[in-house]
């Protein structure tokens, strides 16, 4: 079979890389997740403290979001093609 | 006066969505800080706020509690300004429960953002140290260091902005995903009050709101108080 290099196979490329960049959706599961995990050692040694670790815990969640969230940006970006 | 009018009001319903919905924010906090203010100001000294000003009174003090644990001595100045942006960051995420759409989900609001937390932060700590002495602090362990500084001081506002817009885009492409798979009206209720709403907007709109307003005390008050 012929592959004809057309505007649709430039735009399925565009689509697939849309999925590639996802893949960075991996590091901050990882990452969000462990930080609860150690907030819940954390609690369960010291219960008394759980309000300043659950603030402390959603903050650093919220910054560990941020490299999905530039994959997620670059993934529009791509699909918007 | 009628065509003066007239071209307002074209102005104002050209405008994109999000914008007009953080027009409409502004004008609603407006009125309430009036209200409440006003309200506040008639209090006598033994008497006990109640409703609106007694929310405002006590929510006030939270943020002034929390200011004094970042702050060492100016939080007095800054508070204001941060409990300002922290209103409006928290306003704007949830209003997208009453039909507008959420003005963060515009980039250009959130860049705007950017700009607005790297002017304060500059401006803050040159009026604090002196532009000298903010260029001997940017060029810290050696002189060509000063290049590195100044892009960490211009990602984190950057940073601060998109992780907003992303985090509000990223709600409002999987509500509109899953209001377009949920076939029918009752599915689509559903999905929308049980799952969507609460997450997106409340959940996470408020938590990224709070996260803003800590972020901007943090790095404001590292370039006040080193």
């Amino acid at each position: 079979m012929e592959i004809v290099f057309n505007e649709f196979f430039a735009q399925g490329l565009a689509f697939l890389g849309a999925g590639i960049a996802m893949i960075a959706g991996i590091g901050p599961g990882v990452g969000q997740g462990f930080a609860a995990g150690k907030a819940v050692e954390a609690v369960g040694r010291q219960p008394e403290a759980s309000g300043k670790i659950t603030v402390t815990m959603i903050v650093g969640q919220a910054m560990a979001e941020t490299t999905g969230l530039y994959a997620l940006l670059i993934a529009f970006m791509l699909l918007g093609k | 006066m009628n065509e003066l009018l007239d071209s307002i009001w074209e102005d104002l319903t050209s405008l994109s969505s999000n914008i007009r919905s953080s027009l409409i924010i502004i004008v609603f906090l407006m009125i309430m800080a009036v209200i409440i203010g006003n309200k506040v100001s008639k209090l006598k000294p033994n008497e006990t706020p109640r409703g609106l000003a007694f929310i405002g009174v006590t929510f006030v003090g939270m943020i002034n509690e929390f200011l004094k644990g970042f702050f060492n001595e100016k939080w007095k100045t800054f508070a204001p300004f941060l409990l300002t942006i922290f209103l409006f960051v928290a306003f704007s995420n949830i209003i997208s429960l009453v039909g507008l759409n959420a003005p963060f989900a515009n980039i250009s609001v959130a860049l705007s953002f950017s700009v607005l937390a790297f002017g304060s932060i500059q401006i803050m700590a040159i009026r604090q140290h002196g532009l000298f002495g903010r260029i001997k602090n940017l060029s810290q362990p050696a002189v060509p260091m000063i290049v590195l500084n100044l892009i960490g001081e211009m990602s984190t506002p950057l940073a601060m902005g998109l992780r907003l817009f992303g985090n509000l885009i990223s709600g409002a492409v999987i509500a509109t995903i899953v209001y377009g798979a949920a076939q029918t009206w009752y599915l689509q209720i559903f999905a929308g009050a049980a799952i969507l709403h609460p997450i997106f907007d409340l959940g996470f709109g408020l938590i990224q709101a709070f996260v803003f307003f800590m972020l901007f005390t943090i790095f404001l008050s590292m370039a006040v108080e080193d």
